[in-house]
């Protein structure tokens, strides 16, 4: 069981996933936590404490920028969109995540 | 960058973001089933102001709320150190601004450093203005330059048309040619500027008024726009007026076009240099493109006119390199180490005071310490309260640098007073201030801090409350007293070392009664007056008119008032060898035969000047006993003949006809030079200044208002536009001649008294406090029967050790500053000014008595205590 999800992921991973998901459209935090587990088929529980210090991050480095919207139940919530910046840094950290994984496969897979 | 932006525009908002984070997790809890497996929202919002804010930031924040709580605890404590603070750094500031006005801000003009000053130079090095056919030439080859302006100023009479009998006034008139206020950027604010056709020769007479002119003369009435205003005598069209304050090119109230000025200032002559020039860069144009330009045009002069222009170089500065004064002068490097000085006297006292609140809060410390604060910790949160209490005192100081600025404003005539001179905070002042204020923290919370993190916990905990005078905090608190006495006495030394040489010609030499004496001045139009034959009909006429009216005892033309100052010359002695270059030097003022009766001095050899004294074939010189002593020291110079040639003469003129000396008088002071001057005293009729003063004695049965009035009357009568400029008793016109002399003693006495002041609070504050931590003592001493004469004396021991030792070493610095600024301000040599050994005992006397008197109501208490409860406690 995943209960501590942080310690499964790859440190910076949570960030490339929050950016990924985000590249589809805006999201407000629950949603991206959903958007994950189910995405992960409930591999991947992502926990308030990790996620919201995480688009806080995003922000902070103006990947993500954040506005006030109503929820599908039509509830106030904050919905994060990608900045071009983001979208840079998608593409970026995608491609150092592909390497390190190609590297880390070949290590595995080595005889 | 944006990373910072954002990071402050979050601790701007903090509040609220933290409310918009707590509604966010608020919604993600509700909406998830599972509530269990998530984390603590409080965890999430530490962590989110941990991605904000980095954590040294935090406990930064948490020392600073620390310090203030703790200051908000020992009010009396934070008063006096932050007062303290404010003193010391008020002063420096104001200094500072003083500094930053007159040297470092510049015109303020839109992109000054675009702005280029245009001079000429002879072949002494001395600077030259340019003649009107060079400033053609220059402009006309130098293509960086949007343009070039030429200007020149005089002082000029106004007065209204239509009331010709009105006496007219005074005032600074600038000439300007082509496009002068368009380059510096200054449009009338009422009216017109000047337009090509009113530079054109012949066209009517226009003028543009300064704001303050406006204000004073004409009560600020638009409807001056358009009138006609009598300027020198003639009528002129007000076209214009320029806001308040702008007075290029230093004080002038009013402004015309070159081609209205003295049409010498125009004339085709080459080696009439009146004019002055600037000129703006194009864009993207450069200094060195201008000199490039301009430099090589006077080499090309000097070849084609080696009459005028043999020897003349040109050189282009940034218009600010003209008009600020030097940095590295010495009375601003005096002035900026005098704050400083006051600036370290005032650290020293603060760093004792936290020095002794330390020492009482050793316990805080050890605990802390034990508790498992790092010594760097323990450093770092006692230099946060230093900054803390030096940010307290470096606003308190800004405060008191605005009065400062008020008061140094006050010292200089409004009409003395460049325009660009503020006493006023500008950016460059803040991050002075700013740096001054973040400076004192190292200086005065470095000793503090380091006796903190040397705390011995151990020792401390055990001894419990009962620390007295500990070694350590002893020996820094004796050596910043001392240090602070040592610094007070090489201000003091300094200060009166200063005072004394501005303060040398007027205290020696004056040697004339001035009581009874008015004294003006006029100065006449070269249009009106154009030869000196003109000059001195309308001088006769005055003297003779002024003659016939019996409230005048006796009157005088002459160059300048007593003090006035006196132009230099080269002197040239009949029989001994002479060349131009090594020919000593004098002083000479124009006077008219009954100077020195009017001033009330015996001549003590020889005949005053006659009404023929001058006159061609007849000339003649009365000299001083300091050029007798000089010049003649063993021989009798009446009857003898000198020459004398004016600075800056060319070369090629004729040689000047030579004078036979006539009289001695006795040594007066002309110029306020530390040494007297040898000085020759030349007839009116020989050289008929048209600037001149007049001084008129009231006779035995009138006063000063009488004859004032009499010579007003006289001069109106004979010329209307002939305004008198400062007519006044004389002592009073020689008091405000010198108001640099009596600002700079008014500033000196100022700091002075301040740094006295903060010396004696120093002890006080350390003598009162040692006092305290030895109450046990002395009450053990009391009770065993010690007389209040020798516990007195136990406290004063003390003190009195660390103000001989500080005024010892003082008296070592200030020996060493006199060697220093002996040569630097006097030159090699020269014995005025300088202190002698009588001079050093009086001033550690003073300091001494000073910080006795600081220490007696402490030592009074120690006496007055009772002993009891604190044996009691014990």
């Amino acid at each position: 069981m995943g209960r501590d999800p942080s310690l499964e992921l790859l440190p910076g991973t949570l960030d490339l996933l929050i950016l990924k998901a985000l590249a589809r459209g805006a999201m407000h935090g629950y949603g991206i936590a959903q958007h994950l587990k189910t995405r992960s088929e409930d591999v991947l529980q992502v926990g308030e404490s990790s996620l919201y210090p995480a688009l806080q991050r995003l922000l902070l480095e103006g990947w993500v920028k954040a506005v006030w919207g109503a929820s599908e139940n039509n509830r106030r919530a904050r919905f994060y969109t990608l900045t071009a910046a983001g979208r840079r840094q998608l593409s970026r950290e995608r491609d150092q995540f592909d390497r390190l994984m190609l590297a880390i496969h070949k290590v595995l897979n080595a005889t | 960058m944006s990373r910072l932006l954002r990071r402050l525009s979050y601790l701007v908002n903090q509040r609220r973001r933290d409310a918009e984070l707590a509604e966010e997790l608020a919604l993600h809890r509700e909406l998830s089933s599972d509530a269990k497996t998530f984390g603590s929202s409080a965890l999430a919002q530490n962590q989110v102001r941990d991605v904000w804010i980095p954590a040294w930031l935090q406990d930064a924040a948490q020392d600073v709320r620390f310090a203030l709580r703790m200051f908000a605890n020992d009010r009396v404590f934070t008063l006096i150190a932050a007062a303290v603070l404010a003193i010391g750094i008020g002063v420096d500031n104001t200094l500072l601004m003083a500094v930053n006005a007159a040297c470092l801000r510049g015109l303020p003009i839109a992109r000054a450093d675009q702005v280029l000053f245009v001079g000429g130079r002879d072949e002494r090095g001395t600077d030259t203005n340019l003649s009107f056919r060079e400033f053609e030439t220059i402009r006309a080859a130098a293509p960086a330059f949007l343009g070039l302006t030429a200007h020149a100023s005089s002082m000029a009479s106004i007065g209204p048309v239509g009331d010709e009998a009105r006496a007219a006034e005074r005032a600074l008139l600038t000439y300007f040619s082509t496009g002068g206020f368009a380059l510096l950027g200054v449009q009338p604010m009422l009216g017109r500027d000047f337009t090509d056709a009113d530079h054109q020769p012949g066209a009517p007479s226009v003028t543009i008024l300064g704001g303050g002119l406006w204000t004073r003369h004409y009560g600020a009435d638009p409807a001056i726009v358009g009138r006609a205003i009598r300027v020198n005598g003639a009528p002129s069209i007000v076209i214009g007026v320029i806001q308040a304050g702008f007075k290029f090119p230093r004080f002038t109230e009013l402004w015309q076009p070159l081609q209205q000025g003295p049409s010498r200032l125009t004339a085709d002559l080459r080696n009439t240099r009146g004019l002055e020039l600037f000129g703006r860069l194009r864009d993207g144009r450069t200094l060195g493109d201008a000199r490039s330009e301009i430099e090589p045009i006077a080499a090309r002069l000097a070849h084609d006119f080696p009459e005028t222009n043999q020897h003349i170089t040109f050189r282009v500065v940034p218009i600010n390199d003209r008009y600020n004064q030097s940095v590295t002068d010495p009375s601003w490097v005096g002035l900026m180490i005098v704050g400083a000085i006051v600036l370290l006297i005032a650290c020293a006292n603060a760093a004792n005071l936290l020095l002794m609140r330390s020492a009482q809060r050793s316990q805080e410390f050890a605990i802390r310490a034990s508790l498992g604060a790092s010594r760097l910790r323990l450093v770092r949160q006692l230099l946060i309260e230093c900054a803390v209490l030096a940010s307290l005192g470096g606003t308190t100081g800004w405060g008191l640098a605005t009065v400062g600025g008020r008061l140094l404003t006050g010292l200089v005539p409004e009409t003395q007073m460049p325009f660009w001179i503020r006493f006023t905070m500008d950016g460059r002042m803040l991050v002075v201030l700013s740096l001054v204020t973040l400076a004192t923290v190292f200086v005065f919370g470095l000793a503090p801090a380091l006796q903190a993190a040397s705390t011995d916990v151990n020792r401390t905990l055990k001894n419990g409350a009962r620390t007295t005078t500990g070694g350590r905090t002893g020996g820094w608190t004796n050596a910043l007293l001392i240090a602070e006495f040592a610094l007070t006495v090489v201000l003091v030394t300094m200060l009166i070392k200063g005072e004394r040489i501005a303060r040398a010609g007027e205290r020696r030499g004056t040697g004339y009664d001035s009581r009874n004496v008015v004294s003006g001045s006029i100065v006449l139009s070269a249009e009106r007056y154009p030869t000196p034959g003109d000059r001195l009909r309308l001088y006769d006429e005055i003297d003779s008119r002024l003659a016939g009216i019996p409230a005048v005892g006796s009157f005088a033309f002459a160059g300048a008032l007593p003090g006035g100052g006196a132009p230099a010359a080269r002197l040239e002695i009949d029989g001994q060898p002479h060349s131009p270059d090594s020919a000593p030097q004098v002083w000479t003022l124009t006077v008219g035969p009954r100077y020195f009766d009017v001033l009330g001095v015996a001549l003590l050899r020889g005949r005053p000047f006659d009404d023929r004294d001058g006159s061609s074939g007849a000339g003649a010189a009365i000299v001083n006993q300091e050029f007798v002593d000089r010049f003649f020291p063993t021989i009798d110079p009446i009857g003898r003949r000198i020459r004398i040639a004016y600075q800056g003469r060319p070369a090629t003129a004729a040689a000047p006809p030579w004078l036979t000396i006539a009289a001695i008088a006795p040594t007066l002071r002309q110029r306020f030079a530390p040494d007297p001057d040898p000085i020759v005293y030349l007839p009116l009729r020989g050289e008929a200044p048209a600037a001149v003063v007049l001084l008129g004695r009231a006779s035995a049965r009138s006063d000063t208002a009488a004859v004032g009035g009499a010579i007003r009357d006289v001069v109106r009568a004979i010329n209307p536009d002939l305004p008198i400029a400062r007519l006044m008793p004389m002592d009073q016109a020689i008091g405000e001649a010198q108001w640099a002399a009596r600002g700079s003693t008014r500033i000196s006495e100022t700091v002075v008294l301040i740094a006295i002041l903060l010396a004696a609070v120093g002890l006080y504050a350390v003598t009162a406090h040692a006092v305290v931590l030895r109450t046990g003592e002395i009450s053990v001493r009391r009770a065993l029967g010690a007389r209040a004469g020798h516990i007195i004396w136990m406290v004063w021991r003390r003190a009195s050790i660390q103000i001989g030792l500080g005024g010892a070493i003082g008296v070592i610095g200030g020996i060493a500053w006199e060697q220093v600024t002996g040569t630097w301000f006097l030159g090699t040599g020269s014995a005025a000014g300088l202190l002698d050994p009588v001079d050093f005992v009086m001033i550690v006397a003073v300091v001494a008595i000073i910080g006795m008197v600081g220490c007696i109501v402490p030592a009074w208490r120690a006496v007055q205590l009772d002993p009891l409860p604190a044996l009691r406690r014990q």
